[in-house]
């Protein structure tokens, strides 16, 4: 892929330029997929975008990742996974994002159905509650493969061995799923009724 | 041989190698009691997807476009290199510092610990191959000082001096910036030596190596005395052989954990209050000549924290300056003891930081040649189950 070298850095001799190029070049085949999976652990574009950027910053700082193809998302969604997962349990922070992000909602959606929201965000609440009681990797493995990531790169990103993901998730659902019914005292697979 | 749950599930999400296919295909479609086991496995695979399908981004929570994205990314990148390249020497000797001699030594504390630092000097003018006295920290003492004591004011005024004086007199050879690692074996292979985490905290959320660092100290007697005068305390005597002595502070490379919202962007980290962290390094050394009385000095410090000839002559007696570190406190609003881990002396400072009304420790040991501090939110019992869980 030819892309159009940026100011990212002091282009000032040919290895920079390179380094800067392939920084480029990974920002441009991460960006959404680490900004998604960031939202779903933290629940608004305003912080998702925050710490997706936050894991690129971090990355540039380590120049020498950037040749090794196979490494560099394994290292972005380890990095990345790691600040969302902290971010989702840190309920301090949140407060200032969630109203920005009520504030932006109201502002530019007035075509929102308040009661749609209303029940995604109490259910996102919920979700995200119960993620925040499970053991981090238990967390961060069901994230990742209901992002779409293979066995193989949940293994890689989690650090255990690819043969023993399925095992492993298995457990993750049960503890989620008990954990929500205890809480919520609702089947996840059926709807609430009423308010 | 049925099938079990791991190739059960991973048929069913599709991450079978594709010899194993057919293979779990035969047996379900033969298997009763693996159909059951199969579908109560995807059920619940399924129940648990679409729960967590409410949290994937609505057409409105989509990732801004890719080019307002990198012009975000693009000034982010511009601030942080303002903020890091000029990197003064203030800066990076004082963070270095603050990490390493940790947060609650406050700044006066620390600025009073430099001090001794640039004291340690050698009472005979040294050659430049004459440093075979070695300081080397095996224990850790902690001495509580009143800062009501400190000349507040003239402090203030004269740390600009100060910084001054020790930007001309000291070489700080630069350590980079820290190096994120992703595990404890890649920090041992950078640091250089045996890294080990408590298993009594989660994955760090930073794990980082800071490379080492040699700081070299050409003592400018005239400066210090004028400096000790400023502060009104030019009772304190230094000899004249002190002139143009060097001492050397080598910091070996140093690994920093840091367990849940922790920020490091700044000079001064500011801790949020469920930021929790652990440093640990081989014990910095101090090469000076023979003839350095350490002790001499080290008096000479206890009283610029306040403490009359005689009681620092009391306490002087009690440890031994050549390996111990020793920890000014404030008085007030800090506490300290000694506890046990797993059968080694430890020392436990905790104080309430500034504005905060919950309590934040640090646990200072040393193990061999390893020294280790703990600090985090939370009590001394928090703190002695979390350092007696290294592995």
């Amino acid at each position: 892929m030819v892309t159009t070298p940026k100011k990212w850095m002091d282009t000032s001799n040919s290895a920079k330029m390179e380094t800067a190029i392939q920084f480029e070049e990974i920002f441009e085949e991460y960006w959404s997929r680490i900004y998604e999976i960031l939202f779903r652990l933290v629940g608004n574009p305003a912080e998702a975008e925050d710490l997706a950027l936050e894991a690129f910053i971090r990355l540039h700082k380590n120049p020498r990742l950037f040749g090794e193809q196979h490494n560099v998302g394994g290292w972005l969604y380890r990095v990345a996974m790691n600040l969302g997962y902290n971010a989702l349990r840190a309920s301090k922070r949140r407060k200032k994002y969630e109203i920005e992000a009520g504030t932006y909602k109201l502002e530019n959606n007035s075509s929102v159905d308040p009661a749609i929201e209303a029940e995604r965000s109490a259910r996102r609440r919920q979700v995200r509650h119960v993620l925040s009681l499970l053991k981090p990797r238990d967390a961060k493995m069901l994230i990742l493969r209901h992002s779409g990531l293979s066995y193989a790169e949940v293994a890689n990103i989690i650090g255990i061995a690819p043969n023993s993901i399925g095992t492993l998730l298995a457990r993750a659902e049960r503890d989620f799923e008990g954990k929500y019914r205890r809480l919520y005292h609702t089947d996840p697979s059926i709807p609430e009724q009423g308010g | 041989m049925h099938p079990n749950n791991n190739q059960l599930l991973s048929y069913y999400d599709q991450q079978l190698p594709s010899r194993e296919i057919k293979q779990v295909a035969d047996h379900l479609a033969l298997c009763e009691t693996c159909q059951e086991t199969y579908h109560s496995l995807i059920s619940l695979s399924a129940k648990v997807n679409n729960q967590l399908s409410w949290l994937d981004p609505t057409p409105t929570e989509e990732p801004i476009k890719m080019e307002a994205a990198k012009k975000r990314l693009h000034k982010q990148l511009l601030i942080q290199n303002q903020s890091e390249a000029p990197m003064s020497f203030s800066k990076s000797f004082w963070s270095k510092l603050g990490t390493i001699m940790l947060r609650p030594v406050y700044t006066a504390g620390v600025i009073l610990l430099i001090l001794t630092l640039s004291m340690l000097i050698p009472s005979v003018r040294a050659t430049a191959v004459n440093f075979l006295g070695l300081f080397r920290i095996q224990q850790i003492e902690v001495v509580q000082f009143n800062p009501a004591n400190l000349p507040h004011d003239s402090f203030q005024r004269s740390s600009a001096d100060f910084e001054r004086m020790l930007a001309d007199t000291v070489e700080f050879d630069e350590p980079g910036e820290p190096q994120i690692v992703s595990t404890a074996e890649d920090a041992s292979d950078l640091a250089g030596f045996s890294v080990t985490l408590p298993s009594e905290l989660d994955e760090p959320s930073r794990l980082s190596v800071q490379s080492g660092s040699t700081t070299t100290i050409v003592i400018d007697l005239p400066r210090v005395r004028a400096l000790l005068q400023e502060i009104e305390r030019e009772d304190i005597e230094l000899p004249d052989e002190l002139d143009g002595a060097t001492v050397t502070i080598e910091f070996p490379s140093s690994v920093t954990a840091a367990y849940g919202d922790c920020q490091f962007e700044e000079a001064e980290p500011h801790r949020s209050r469920t930021c929790t962290t652990f440093v640990q390094l081989p014990s910095p050394t101090i090469t000076a000549p023979p003839e350095l009385d350490i002790a001499r000095i080290g008096k000479a410090f206890l009283q610029l924290l306040g403490m009359t000839p005689q009681e620092a002559e009391d306490f002087s007696l009690k440890i031994d300056w050549a390996t111990t570190l020793v920890i000014p406190v404030p008085l007030y609003g800090t506490s300290y003891e000694n506890v046990q881990i797993n059968g080694m002396e430890g020392t436990l400072v905790q104080y309430n930081q500034e504005g905060g009304n919950q309590p934040e420790y640090i646990l200072m040991w040393v193990k061999g040649e390893i020294v280790y501090a703990l600090t985090g939110p939370g009590t001394l019992e928090d703190a002695v189950v979390i350092a007696e869980s290294l592995k």
